[in-house]
């Protein structure tokens, strides 16, 4: 039907159609001020991974987000088919809470880690913990930094950082 | 396509955080009027109402906090059931420091939602700790 260089031109151009419709979107930069660049600070904080700023944020899909945290550390943010929050970090640097120990000494570790650093405290990893009072505890972290996390009477939750042990 | 699933996820991860909060403190506003005493009744509709509008819990918050409220009534489940080996004092501390997690989200934006949790964490325990009770969650 048409002369062979025709035929061939609409292929080439066919090809790249194809090419272009099932490449992934390119990923679009959001501003790190934004209120989703501090959503996502902090479930990387509640997840047990280290984020004190976040110095770059591109978003590869839709719930799918790519986040650069200072100290290089990166992270992959999404949600996955079963609605699930999803973090893998993408850097050496970027570390996760400790593993190891009973369950409930994982789960508690993750815990504490996350309440020390979002009460804006440097802390690695917690590598150990224990009970103070009814409701507190203290906490050691990995730098031997020693935080006492206790519930003030007006309901707060405040974490005092206490003397380095030696 | 993506967007309808998108608000679907967003609403599950609400749901889920207003599962653990809010719907316990329905409990225990429930429980508390059945003892007659309104003094202290907790306006349910208008926390879940505050929570969901506080700025201070973003969707992605949200749904962290969602997955660890999981963990923690699967434990509490095992416990009623005799299925888990999570003994009461370390569910109580897991319990414990979820509620902390909670506060130290909101406290900078709402004073006064940390108060009523605060005031409303030993009535939720006494709940979740009671087979019946936790069974109609």
């Amino acid at each position: 039907m048409y002369p062979r260089n025709i035929r061939s031109f609409l292929c080439v151009l066919l090809g790249l159609a194809i090419s272009i419709a099932s490449s992934p979107a390119h990923s679009q930069r959001i501003s790190t001020d934004s209120a989703l660049s501090n959503d996502l600070r902090k479930a990387i904080i509640l997840e047990g991974y280290q984020c004190s700023k976040i110095t770059e944020l591109l978003q590869n899909a839709k719930a799918d987000y790519r986040v650069s945290c200072d100290a290089d550390r990166q992270y992959r943010v999404r949600i996955s088919e079963e609605n699930m929050l999803v973090i893998a970090s993408l850097s050496s640097s970027a570390t996760g809470a400790p593993q190891g120990g009973t369950a409930h000494d994982e789960f508690m570790k993750k815990q504490l880690f996350a309440i020390v650093n979002l009460a804006g405290h440097d802390c690695n990893s917690v590598i150990s913990y224990e009970r103070s009072g009814s409701l507190g505890h203290t906490v050691i972290c990995d730098n031997q930094t020693v935080y006492r996390i206790r519930v003030t009477p007006e309901g707060r939750v405040a974490v005092d950082k206490q003397a380095i042990e030696k | 396509m993506k967007t309808t699933r998108l608000s679907a996820i967003g609403f599950a991860g609400l749901l889920g955080l207003i599962l653990i909060t809010f719907s316990l403190i329905g409990f225990a506003q429930q429980s508390h009027s059945d003892n007659g005493d309104s003094e202290q009744a907790i306006d349910l509709d208008g926390l879940i109402d505050r929570i969901s509008n506080s700025k201070s819990l973003g969707f992605f918050t949200k749904l962290s906090l969602k997955g660890d409220i999981d963990k923690l009534l699967d434990g509490l489940g095992g416990y009623h059931d005799n299925t888990k080996d999570a003994t009461l004092s370390e569910l109580r501390e897991r319990y414990d420091v979820l509620v902390h997690k909670l506060v130290v989200l909101l406290q900078d934006e709402d004073q006064e939602l940390v108060r009523t949790i605060h005031d409303g964490r030993e009535r939720i325990w006494s709940i979740l700790t009671d087979k019946k009770k936790f069974a109609t969650l």
